[in-house]
């Protein structure tokens, strides 16, 4: 090698090592978060219903602190110390001081104060809770668990540190309760930023746990497939580099790992050493042919045979992933966007760094099947009958397709984080919410009575509803507070008859320092008001039927026209982020098809065989679906991601089945059907590594997509494979001849 | 091929930087000064220490007082009643319709019923009547602080 090679070689490696290490020290910043907004479509009603909501109630999500004892009632005097002395160690903190809510035993009102006491509001005692469990409709709904051994304490939850420090709070407090009370009571930390917080951290728990043995997997796959660990090695250093560089632009754009990210770098580790497949399986054929070439002339010949059909599978994987970026969901176009940069970064590695190191490498054995060719003999039905018997089994199972999909499945079932949400599904009303904003047009206040009673029959027809475990609106304070000036043992009182008595309840949340609960309600002028409606569980299928019994309650109790309404909560972000993923994905999948095309077929002239190409994909992936509708597997968030990485990845196969040939390339398409077979191994098996993952979704997206690179594979073999390979497959092994040296130095 | 390739990445390398990160909304709190005072609600804690002499004792009960609801006319007096350990409701008051003789100082200290903050007896929709504030007996504390 020549000096001057030499030095622009080592101050290449020099440079990357510069960028390495830069990109090594952006990634050591990366945020990790999960966020349901991101998954939204930035234009959706519902986030402009809770922009809405927010700007007239104010925000109130929220953190439940459960409080339970193993024997006790809440009525019990015994409990009730217990939970003051839990409640005052909380208050160690200022914050939670400041903003903690008790809703069951929070001093109430009393017309005559104990001696020593002269002021308005006292602690009830036991039967006054007992009272107020059996007659207000906020304490019997929100304060206590069913099974009365429960008290739910809120605090708002201002942002995820916010949240983590609440629960390091709640631990300290809860250990000195138990030197007070061994082993009396429990505590959970129930709510959404809970699971969200929870997930984030899942995510990077399991990404340190995969991504490790993906590279591992693919080291043992790649020293199998070419029997050299320095040849694996370079792979694997490929693989790094390119997550390595993609995770560091991650960072630089200001974004986090998050839901979808958090693929990216087991998604790169695999779909980027596809291509150094191909390019070392034809180096190594070259090296075999031609002993006397330097090393670093044969890789750049290599280099130049791979590079149509690799680039046109890096372009289509690309688009693939670009094709999110029309989307209006951001967690998707910054999938989209990262993955497409991650591909690049991939193809730029495979054509410059992987060959030279390549050409270092010292090689002393190809493997035999780089050398010799062969095809092992297959069943001839396998492009016959099987195909289309494959095809009349399993379509029909889209049919069967169902989208669903929920929070909590993003964990494993044994999580602590789910059994806290399966505990409080049971023992509370739930925690996803519908916030219902309804503003009259007539603007008449919500106050006159007339009105609070129509808002009544809105909430009872809503309530009737299975999915709906409760509901709160503005009659019910009214009433509640109507029942707490009076007499306590008296049954709940009806609404007021007059606006003036309604106006004058009202007034009582301001000077109980409560105005906060009555704005949650109503707004200042008392021309919009809220109903909160709540489901115990946060799955697609609960939320979008609790939707249509909201829909069919308001059109049941107001004229058509009569009041603006909007819908927002958690609830309904839930169902409209499910539905909106799986519909963009549709989309992009679509859009990706169509651009491959375009693109496969502009640079190659060969139309007709782009068509074959994208045909053959569709029809793998209809498969794919069909399995997943016989076999019950449902379509979420992560998992209807398959149908964009099965475009993206699956459509190389057909690419280099179709495009890999040269006119004259006699022996070569043995070694391009066993690379593409190699191909499906390699992808496959690496993806498959997802199906390991602590996150059931991500899991099931690992199996659809594992699904994905066979049915693809396969259907590319069906409709590329050439008659005279074909013949070949109809029952006896063969031997590609070897082609002459005379004929591949012509075409090279 | 090489140019559609190129293409793509100029079209990623173009939407990099305006696919930007999610800024969550930030918290929105409604009620206004006066309308709601911290600790939020009416917890459990001890009783707060309030300073004896009427100036510093004005100034606490003004930073630990919700504002009472409606547009009462100021009157130069401020009413504060303790409607709970923790917290009071400030509001304007007449003392000739309420036929109150304020203290010299500008400081009385007086006690308000419970069963009267319920009632609205001359039907005007302000609870606090004539003859309601007492000198002693049951009640609420309520003080009235008046300019000297």
């Amino acid at each position: 090698m020549r000096f001057r090679t030499r030095a622009l070689l080592t101050l290449g490696f020099l440079v990357l090592a510069g960028l390495a290490a830069g990109a090594a020290w952006r990634v050591l910043k990366l945020e990790i978060r999960v966020h349901d907004l991101e998954l939204l479509p930035t234009r959706a009603e519902v986030l402009e219903a809770d922009d809405a909501v927010r700007e007239t109630f104010g925000s109130d999500e929220r953190l439940i602190v459960a409080f339970t004892s193993r024997s006790r009632p809440v009525t019990d005097p015994a409990f009730l110390e217990d939970l003051w002395f839990f409640t005052r160690e909380l208050g160690q903190s200022h914050n939670i001081r400041m903003l903690l809510f008790d809703r069951l035993t929070h001093p109430r009102f009393r017309s005559e104060p104990p001696t020593g006491a002269p002021w308005l509001l006292h602690p009830p005692d036991g039967s006054w809770i007992e009272a107020a469990l059996r007659s207000s409709a906020i304490a019997g709904k929100l304060a206590t668990g069913t099974s009365r051994r429960t008290v739910f304490l809120e605090t708002p939850a201002l942002s995820t540190s916010g949240v983590r420090s609440i629960g390091e709070r709640v631990r300290q407090a809860f250990a000195k309760l138990e030197e007070r009370a061994p082993s009396a009571y429990e505590v959970r930390l129930i709510g959404r930023h809970v699971v969200l917080d929870g997930l984030g951290q899942a995510l990077f728990e399991d990404l340190q746990r995969l991504l490790p043995w993906c590279f591992a997997l693919i080291f043992v796959l790649f020293w199998g497939i070419f029997r050299s660990a320095l040849l694996a090695g370079i792979a694997i250093l490929q693989s790094g580099l390119c997550v390595l560089f993609t995770l560091a632009v991650l960072e630089l754009l200001g974004h986090p790992i998050s839901l979808t990210t958090a693929m990216i770098p087991i998604l790169l580790t695999v779909l980027g050493i596809a291509d150094d497949l191909h390019l070392y399986s034809e180096y190594l054929r070259l090296k075999a042919r031609y002993p006397e070439e330097p090393p670093l002339s044969l890789v750049w010949k290599g280099v130049r045979k791979v590079l149509f059909p690799c680039t046109a599978t890096a372009l289509t994987t690309a688009i693939g992933f670009a094709s999110f970026l029309p989307t209006d969901v951001p967690a998707l176009r910054v999938f989209g966007l990262l993955a497409g940069i991650g591909v690049c970064f991939s193809w730029l590695l495979t054509m410059t760094v992987v060959p030279v190191l390549l050409a270092l490498a010292p090689v002393k054995r190809p493997p035999e099947w780089t050398l010799r060719p062969d095809i092992p003999a297959l069943n001839p039905l396998f492009r016959g009958v099987v195909p289309v018997a494959l095809s009349l089994a399993l379509l029909p199972g889209i049919a069967r397709l169902r989208i669903d999909d929920g929070w909590t499945r993003n964990f494993r079932p044994d999580h602590l984080i789910v059994q806290d949400v399966r505990w409080f599904e049971k023992e509370s009303v739930g925690v996803y919410q519908f916030d219902v904003m309804l503003a009259r047009r007539d603007g008449r206040p919500w106050t006159h009575s007339a009105e609070l009673r129509a808002l009544e029959r809105l909430q009872t027809r809503a309530e009737a509803a299975p999915e709906i475990t409760a509901g709160l609106s503005l009659p019910d304070l009214v009433r509640d507070r109507a029942w707490e000036l009076g007499d306590p043992q008296a049954a709940r009182p009806p609404l007021p008859p007059t606006r003036r008595e309604v106006e004058r309840l009202l007034s009582t949340y301001r000077l109980f320092n409560e105005e906060i609960f009555l704005r949650m309600f109503l707004d200042r002028d008392h021309r919009a008001t809220r109903l909160i409606f709540v489901t115990a569980r946060d799955d697609y299928g609960t939320s979008s039927r609790a939707r249509q019994a909201l829909d069919q309650a308001v059109r049941e109790t107001f004229p058509p026209g009569a009041v603006e309404v909007r819908v927002g909560g958690s609830a309904e972000r839930g169902r409209v982020l499910i539905q909106s993923v799986v519909s963009s994905q549709g989309i992009s999948v679509a859009a990706s098809l169509v651009l491959s095309w375009l693109a496969l077929g502009f640079a190659s002239g060969r139309w007709g065989t782009a068509l074959r190409c994208i045909l053959a994909i569709v029809w793998a992936l209809a498969l794919v679906l069909g399995i997943a509708g016989w076999a019950g597997l449902s379509l979420g968030v992560a998992s209807s991601c398959f149908l964009a990485l099965g475009v993206g990845v699956g459509l190389d196969y057909g690419i280099h089945l179709a495009f890999g040939r040269s006119r004259s390339g006699e022996g070569e398409e043995g070694a391009i059907f066993l690379r593409v077979l190699a191909n499906v191994l390699v992808v496959g098996a690496g993806l498959s590594i997802l199906m390991l993952s602590a996150n059931p979704t991500i899991a099931k997206l690992g199996l659809l997509i594992v699904l994905s690179m066979i049915a693809s594979g396969y259907t590319a073999i069906v409709v590329f494979a050439r008659p005279s390979v074909a013949d070949q497959l109809h029952g006896r092994a063969w031997k590609l001849p070897r082609a002459s040296s005379a004929s591949v130095l012509k075409e090279e | 091929m090489a140019v559609l390739f190129l293409l793509a990445v100029v079209l990623l390398a173009w939407q990099a930087p305006r696919t930007r990160p999610l800024q969550p909304p930030s918290y929105v709190s409604i009620p206004k000064s006066g309308e709601q005072v911290f600790p939020i609600a009416v917890p459990n804690w001890e009783a707060p220490e309030i300073p004896a002499a009427p100036g510093e004792r004005r100034a606490f009960l003004e930073e630990q007082a919700v504002l009472w609801p409606g547009n009462l006319p100021s009157t130069g007096c401020d009413l504060f009643v303790r409607v709970s350990l923790h917290h009071w409701a400030r509001r304007p008051v007449d003392l000739a319709r309420l036929e109150l003789n304020p203290e010299p100082a500008g400081w009385t200290a007086l006690r308000w019923a419970g069963k009267d903050f319920l009632d609205d007896d001359d039907g005007d929709g302000d609870p606090l009547d004539a003859g309601e504030l007492r000198v002693a007996g049951p009640g609420a504390e309520a003080e009235v602080f008046c300019p000297p």
